[in-house]
């Protein structure tokens, strides 16, 4: 079998029913993962890049649906686990989360719980997966707090989440990722309450982590900075949808979508900007209600016209493995 | 009392600002978390200086104390007035600094939570007006004015705040900043809480308005893009101090603090062709009530000495006005950004 992929999502469609009407937080979301890579998404908020990773590991809140779509996950085995049709709670996928996907996420005091030790959190999760006894769970949970950085994990091992600080905490929390040696990693906006000395320091982390452990990676961020240096391959979301996908130096070099090259003009560098910041005109249109046909045509300085406004733009390959949804790659012919 | 050279509109001279901790039934005073400790820097007319560091650093604190919004432990803020007097707004009683207050105010950073939602737009930006005395007549048509400056429809000004995104709450927010025609505004953060599209819009808005009305702006971040964009001159701040200060073009060529040069390597470039040096610190921020006896970086720096354990350095400046606190400032050699 050629398929060398960990994680395919395909068309992917998320509803979340609330009193005030149905927000279509996903509308066809594509992407996948090869083993061993880093992929990336980035979006602003609202355009449903954590709804994804909550999705792929079924942590969906209760009116969150999967209205269509499917997400196949190959496991050490390279054998396929169709996750939609797995029950959230149920034995199958609690197998999966953890020993074979796992997740970081943003805010590690909200993560953790206050009133557990670090150290037993840890080991809770080692002995539900696996099948040791305390003390052996507990000499492994020492050696992966030492192994993410951890000063005196002897001492550290049993103190509260209150007593550390916030990088110590995204340190503990990539320590409870990766027991049970998961194949996936996900990390959700991992370093955005986090300063930028502390940041650097957790990137690095992460892709000592990744290299150590052959992780498959998914990192979500808005940060470009971030995505620029931690993937290989970049998906931009916008509204629910991936509108421009491809590896992380054709994204940043040749970016396709206007959208893209509108974010990528919009931010200001620490290398000095020559004259004035692009901005993107407008705001993100409401969930409630999203723009007919491309969703970005509502702020697009690119708009062919009723074309636009009329259907989704179908993804169109413009180079090797470089992916946009937009009509101006594509022959409009006589339309 | 001190004196301000005739180009200065604010300068701030051994500013301190010191939270006691206390402990027991009898609230005994155990200790202090010196979140400002001992500041010093002078701002011109028409200047925009960033003030820089990471959370915790005291920078809020620092100038939320420069406005009088909380009292300052010591030091002097000397800022000359519209008129032309110099006051030491440290000092001033309360009566005597409502006035003051006129002219300085302040942009926030969450522009959720600073509006007020159960007031109209047209009330929000006329706040200070009625504060100061207009008449009802006359704040309107100031309003219309103020919503144009800012790029927002006059229409919208029946709306509440909840009708609005956050780079429109912004803008509000900005539109009240300025409605008093302030020398000086102090801008807490105004980027951080918003996405990369709309903060551009916002930081164009600023650049713009600073232009325009020969504004002093103090801008008070955590981003050193965002800095790098807007100020002329950046101030960094590392557990209550300032560590360096230099124009902006200067600062990030060619910073001469370790701390400095560890920020600007720390900053992951939206660019993968540009090499990412990463981190170089080790450990965390020290505790801001604990004693430390010399250099207050010396924990994390890599390149410190015995020296920076036991003496305390001095920000001096070494020219062009870049002025720096550290032992070691002629012999290491950092890189900076090009």
């Amino acid at each position: 079998m050629a398929n060398n992929n960990i994680l395919e999502v395909e068309n992917l469609n998320v509803h979340f029913h609330t009193d005030e009407g149905i927000v279509r937080a996903l509308n066809g979301v594509d992407f996948k993962v090869e083993r061993g890579e880093a992929v990336g998404i980035v979006g602003e908020s609202g355009c449903g890049k954590s709804v994804t990773s909550t999705s792929v590991m079924r942590l969906l809140p209760g009116v969150g649906e999967i209205a269509a779509g499917t997400i196949k996950y190959y496991d050490k085995n390279k054998k396929q686990h169709d996750i939609i049709n797995l029950k959230a709670d149920g034995e199958h996928m609690r197998s999966i989360r953890g020993p074979e996907m796992s997740m970081i996420f943003q805010e590690p005091m909200t993560a953790f719980s206050p009133v557990h030790t670090i150290g037993n959190q840890i080991i809770e999760k080692l002995l539900y997966h696996e099948d040791i006894d305390k003390d052996e769970a507990r000499r492994k949970a020492l050696e992966l707090l030492k192994k993410v950085g951890i000063s005196k994990p002897e001492q550290r091992i049993d103190e509260y989440p209150f007593q550390y600080s916030g990088g110590m905490r995204q340190r503990a929390m990539i320590a409870m990722g990766l027991a049970c040696e998961p194949q996936l990693l996900i990390a959700d906006e991992p370093t955005t309450a986090l300063d930028v000395t502390i940041q650097a320091q957790v990137l690095k982390l992460i892709k000592k982590m990744q290299a150590d452990y052959n992780l498959s990676l998914i990192l979500i961020t808005h940060d470009l900075g971030v995505i620029a240096h931690m993937v290989d391959y970049v998906n931009v979301m916008y509204l629910g949808r991936v509108v421009e996908s491809g590896p992380v130096e054709e994204i940043f070099d040749n970016p396709a979508h206007p959208y893209t090259q509108d974010l990528l003009k919009s931010i200001p560098r620490m290398t000095g900007n020559e004259g004035k910041l692009a901005s993107i005109e407008g705001a993100v249109p409401d969930a409630y209600s999203l723009p007919k046909g491309c969703p970005f045509h509502t702020r697009c300085r690119k708009k062919i016209g009723e074309v636009c406004e009329s259907a989704y733009p179908e993804r169109q390959e413009i180079s090797a493995d470089h992916y946009v949804n937009c009509y101006l790659h594509q022959d409009l012919g006589d339309k | 009392m001190a004196k301000l050279a005739e180009n200065e509109i604010l300068k701030v001279d051994g500013l301190k600002k010191y939270f006691p901790i206390t402990q027991g039934f009898f609230n005994k005073h155990v200790g202090d978390v010196k979140a400002v400790n001992d500041i010093s820097f002078t701002l011109n007319k028409g200047e925009t200086m960033g003030l820089v560091g990471e959370s915790g650093c005291g920078k809020t604190t620092a100038s939320r104390s420069i406005l009088r919004a909380i009292d300052p432990t010591e030091g002097e803020v000397l800022f000359r007035r519209k008129n032309g007097n110099v006051v030491d707004l440290a000092e001033l009683d309360y009566n005597k600094l409502k006035d003051v207050r006129s002219e300085i105010q302040m942009i926030f950073q969450d522009p959720f939570s600073s509006l007020n939602p159960r007031m109209s737009v047209l009330d929000i930006i006329a706040e200070p007006l009625v504060v100061q005395g207009w008449p009802k007549e006359k704040y309107k048509a100031r309003v219309e004015e103020l919503l144009d400056l800012v790029g927002l429809d006059k229409k919208y000004m029946t709306r509440y705040p909840h009708a609005f995104s956050g780079g429109q709450r912004q803008r509000i927010g900005i539109a009240r900043a300025l409605a008093l025609e302030p020398e000086l505004v102090v801008a807490d953060e105004p980027v951080s809480a918003l996405d990369v599209s709309v903060q551009a819009q916002i930081l164009n808005l600023l650049d713009d308005l600073k232009e325009r009305m020969n504004l002093t702006l103090l801008m008070v971040a955590h981003d050193l893009s965002v800095i790098r964009y807007i100020c002329d001159k950046v101030a960094v701040m590392y557990l209550g101090k300032l560590v360096e200060i230099a124009d902006t073009e200067e600062l990030y060529t060619n910073p001469k603090h370790p701390y400095t040069a560890s920020l600007l390597t720390a900053v992951p470039e939206a660019d993968p062709h540009v090499e990412w040096l990463g981190e170089n610190l080790k450990g965390e921020v020290p505790d801001p009530s604990a004693e430390i006896k010399g250099c207050n970086f010396a924990s994390r720096c890599p390149y410190a000495k015995d020296i920076c354990e036991n003496k305390e350095p001095e920000l001096v400046n070494i020219g062009d006005n870049h002025w720096v606190s550290c032992h070691r400032k002629e012999e290491i050699d950092l890189t900076g950004v090009k």
